[in-house]
């Protein structure tokens, strides 16, 4: 199974996610920033799924996407937003970068593992 | 909530000292209100009563700005400072060309502000420390919810090895249990056919026996005629005189012989007799019948037993089996609910980026008193901001609609409802 990959800022953020989604069987990695993240994928790593959050340091969630959608491991991975944030603009605009959802935080581990489930291929 | 409410108090009573003042009472309010909204989860009361305390300054401040005699601009009159501070609060650029002299309070006024230096160093180092420190515990709380998980998954195992080791030993148990029954029904079974059988077989012994007391009794009626027969002899022998003498001692002999053949016959009769008695008591006999019976029951009753045994182990697994299902249901509930706190603990992260929110706007207040101290002392090249654009700033930060929520109630405006959906997938 490809693993997940976990991008946030939030220490917090990158354990109880991480710890959840080990505990539903995705293996994972994780990242503290987009940059980070975009060195993994360009470094081999080819996910099956992106969980990142808006607002972070440096690049926003949603300009990673941008830039993951450009490179061939991520191209057609699938990618949600899972962040504070619920603007109508801020995920249009995720949409249009090729987001596959937005999650508003705080996401129920029930519910996202429903996500999950819907997003990943079988 | 009741540090929301009484900062709301302290915004009211700022109001009739100025829009300036108003103002930034204004940015200090939402800043509260924002803070606010962390309601109990973070101690930030003491820093958002702080934030509040920086308007009432800047209300003392402006009062010792106006001169004896100066009414409020509301009423008409415009003193200098007053104008000065009113021109700020509307956003106008100080602009040299038509700058009114500064009052001469205005040093005080800018050394007091001045002094908020370290103010603003400490509220800002206090709401780093509880972002640090929810953080802190937050990944405390998830290590203990990774331990207690580990637990809970091994105490799972445990108890799951147990059951199966439980289970394979009552089947064992069980197994061993219907093996003894059924030898001991066999070996009871075997052995009634057995003592039939002796019985039968002794039964033919005791009748040989009569007829080997048939056959002594023709023994001993041949030995009686013997003797008859050699005491006629004897007699003949004698009247033949010495031509007799010769038969007379095979006449005697043959007396002595049948007298040792009865006495033989009698022997063998006793023996016998006293074999045939002991077969018929001891192996016969109604106490040998009791003995077996006796015997019989208590082989019932060790039967009994292991049927008991063999209830009590079935008993025995349907109580472990319930009890298991028992565990197994409260391990899935706990597990269940710390896989749900590993959801909630993203609370933390919301909670920090609030407090990053008004981290930052404090800064910009502190940035805004400067601009003010400098203008104070005559610096013609300094920029004001208004509170407007202190209050547009912070609402740019806001990254939750809790946070914009709060604003608009905070400021008394209509709150936008969010319909938009927590999850969404395109």
């Amino acid at each position: 199974m490809k693993p997940v990959l976990l991008v946030d800022d939030s220490p917090t953020i990158l354990m109880s996610m991480s710890v959840l989604l080990s505990k539903a069987g995705y293996p994972n990695e994780q990242a503290p920033n987009a940059e980070a993240a975009l060195e993994k994928v360009r470094g081999g790593l080819a996910p099956g799924l992106v969980i990142t959050d808006y607002h972070m340091p440096g690049m926003h969630g949603v300009e990673l996407i941008q830039e993951l959608r450009k490179l061939p491991p991520t191209r057609f991975t699938p990618m949600l937003v899972l962040t504070t944030e619920s603007q109508q603009d801020k995920r249009d605009a995720a949409r249009k970068a090729g987001a596959t959802g937005w999650l508003v935080k705080p996401v129920e581990a029930d519910k996202l593992l429903q996500v999950l489930k819907q997003v990943l291929p079988n | 909530m009741i540090v929301g409410q009484s900062l709301a108090g302290a915004g009211s009573a700022k109001r009739g000292s100025g829009r300036a003042t108003v103002l930034a009472g204004a940015a200090g309010l939402a800043a509260a209100a924002a803070l606010a909204s962390l309601m109990s989860a973070v101690d930030a009361g003491t820093a958002v009563v702080a934030l509040a305390a920086i308007g009432a300054t800047l209300a003392t401040q402006v009062a010792l700005s106006r001169r004896p005699g100066d009414v409020d601009s509301e009423a008409g009159s415009a003193p200098m400072a007053h104008v000065r501070i009113e021109a700020t609060a509307d956003c106008a650029i100080s602009d040299a060309g038509d700058r009114t002299p500064a009052p001469a309070a205005a040093p005080l006024i800018a050394a007091r502000i001045e002094e908020l230096v370290p103010f603003f160093a400490l509220t800002d180092a206090q709401l780093r420390s509880i972002v640090e420190q929810t953080g802190d515990a937050a990944i405390g709380i998830l290590e203990q919810l990774r331990n207690l998980d580990g637990q809970i998954v091994a105490m799972k195992a445990k108890s799951a090895a147990s059951h199966d080791r439980g289970n394979r030993i009552s089947a064992e148990g069980l197994s061993t249990d219907h093996k003894v029954v059924a030898l001991i029904r066999n070996y009871m079974r075997a052995r009634s056919e057995e003592i039939a059988a002796e019985r039968v077989h002794l039964g033919r012994v005791i009748e040989q026996m009569n007829s080997l007391k048939n056959l002594t009794h023709s023994l001993d009626q041949i030995g009686s005629a013997t003797n008859i027969l050699s005491l006629n002899a004897t007699i003949e022998a004698e009247r033949a005189g010495a031509l007799g003498a010769g038969f007379k001692v095979v006449a005697s002999e043959i007396r002595a012989l049948s007298q040792k053949s009865r006495a033989a016959v009698q022997e063998a009769n006793t023996a016998i007799a006293a074999t045939q008695s002991v077969i018929e008591s001891t192996l016969l006999g109604a106490a040998t019948d009791q003995r077996r019976k006796a015997e019989a029951e208590q082989i019932e009753q060790v039967l009994s037993a292991l049927d008991a045994v063999s209830q009590s182990y079935s008993a025995i697994v349907a109580e472990h089996d319930t009890l298991m299902a028992e565990m197994d249901a409260e391990h899935a509930a706990i597990a269940c609910s710390v896989l749900d706190t590993y959801g909630r603990i993203q609370f933390q992260d919301v909670v920090r980026q609030q407090v990053e929110a008004l981290i930052d706007a404090l800064t910009s207040l502190r940035s805004v008193l400067d601009s003010f101290a400098q203008s104070l002392v005559g610096d013609e090249r300094v920029d004001l901001t208004c509170g407007q654009a202190l209050i547009e700033r912070l609402q740019s930060r806001y990254v939750s609609n809790v946070q914009r929520t709060t604003h608009a109630v905070a400021l008394g405006e209509a709150s936008r409802s969010d319909d938009a959906k927590a999850i969404e997938l395109f």
